[in-house]
């Protein structure tokens, strides 16, 4: 049963990295990517299962608090052209 | 033997889901509804399959990892929802509107004061109800130039603003 959710999670990755590819906007592709995150947490937990090896759920949870950052950023970025902005002109 | 088939089902369940929501990333028309598509990996794709990893696991520090692991994606999918949807809204990317696309064939929707009106504002003069819906004064006289950025000019302003499908700056 855990192959059968390795397969459906991998068909789910494949579609979200064509969804990356195709965007039309950068907050598709920033979507994509954050739904790339979570699939490939979700990956790493079942292949922990499928091998018997439960270190992996350890790399799962700093890839899942990676992904928010990373996303946070990456959008920061686009919003405001850079990452250090000023406090007060906020809005 | 139950808990086993239990646990089988909930992963079923999770990656049904989640391919579900992928497909719906690919296939859905605009930023706003791939969002909405996207949501359901990270709630019931990920939460169902989680949860049949902890029956799976039973009660031991795998489950206890797999629950830090369900915690941490229930937390941060909104955040991270709502960052992108207020950078997109800052980047003038609206929603799409049923009403863009329909044009005027809702017009004979009969609810005038509960209705976003086409942003274009060219369906609404094409409707020939549009008119007469101005002069009763129930809240249609609606003047939006060419971008969609609409201009508080009626007392209703704030039953629109209710509607959540129409972004006033």
């Amino acid at each position: 049963m855990f192959a059968a959710a390795t397969i459906a999670i991998l068909v789910s990755l494949v579609l979200a990295v064509i969804r990356a590819i195709k965007g039309p906007t950068v907050f598709d592709r920033a979507l994509a990517g954050n739904a790339v995150g979570t699939l490939a947490i979700l990956l790493l937990a079942v292949l922990g299962f499928l091998t018997d090896r439960p270190e992996f759920l350890d790399i799962g949870l700093t890839y899942g608090l990676l992904n928010l950052i990373g996303t946070l950023a990456v959008l920061k970025f686009f919003r405001r052209g850079d990452l250090a902005y000023d406090m007060e002109d906020q809005g | 033997m139950v808990l086993e088939l239990a646990s089988w089902v909930l992963m079923a369940a999770g990656g049904l889901f989640t391919m579900i929501g992928a497909l719906g990333l690919v296939r859905m028309p605009e930023l706003f509804t791939r969002m909405h598509a996207a949501s359901v990996i990270d709630t019931l794709g990920a939460g169902l399959m989680l949860l049949g990893m902890m029956l799976a696991a039973g009660l031991s520090l795998v489950s206890l990892k797999l629950l830090f692991i369900l915690g941490l994606l229930v937390f941060t999918g909104p955040v991270v929802t709502h960052a992108l949807a207020r950078a997109a809204l800052h980047e003038n990317i609206k929603p799409l509107l049923a009403e863009d696309r329909r044009g005027a064939s809702r017009a004979e929707d009969g609810r005038g004061a509960s209705r976003a009106e086409d942003g274009r504002g060219a369906s609404r003069a094409e409707d020939g109800r549009g008119a007469s819906r101005a002069e009763d004064g129930r809240g249609a006289s609606r003047a939006e130039d060419g971008r969609g950025v609409s201009r508080a000019e009626d007392d209703r302003g704030a039953s629109r603003a209710e509607d959540g499908r129409r972004i006033s700056r």
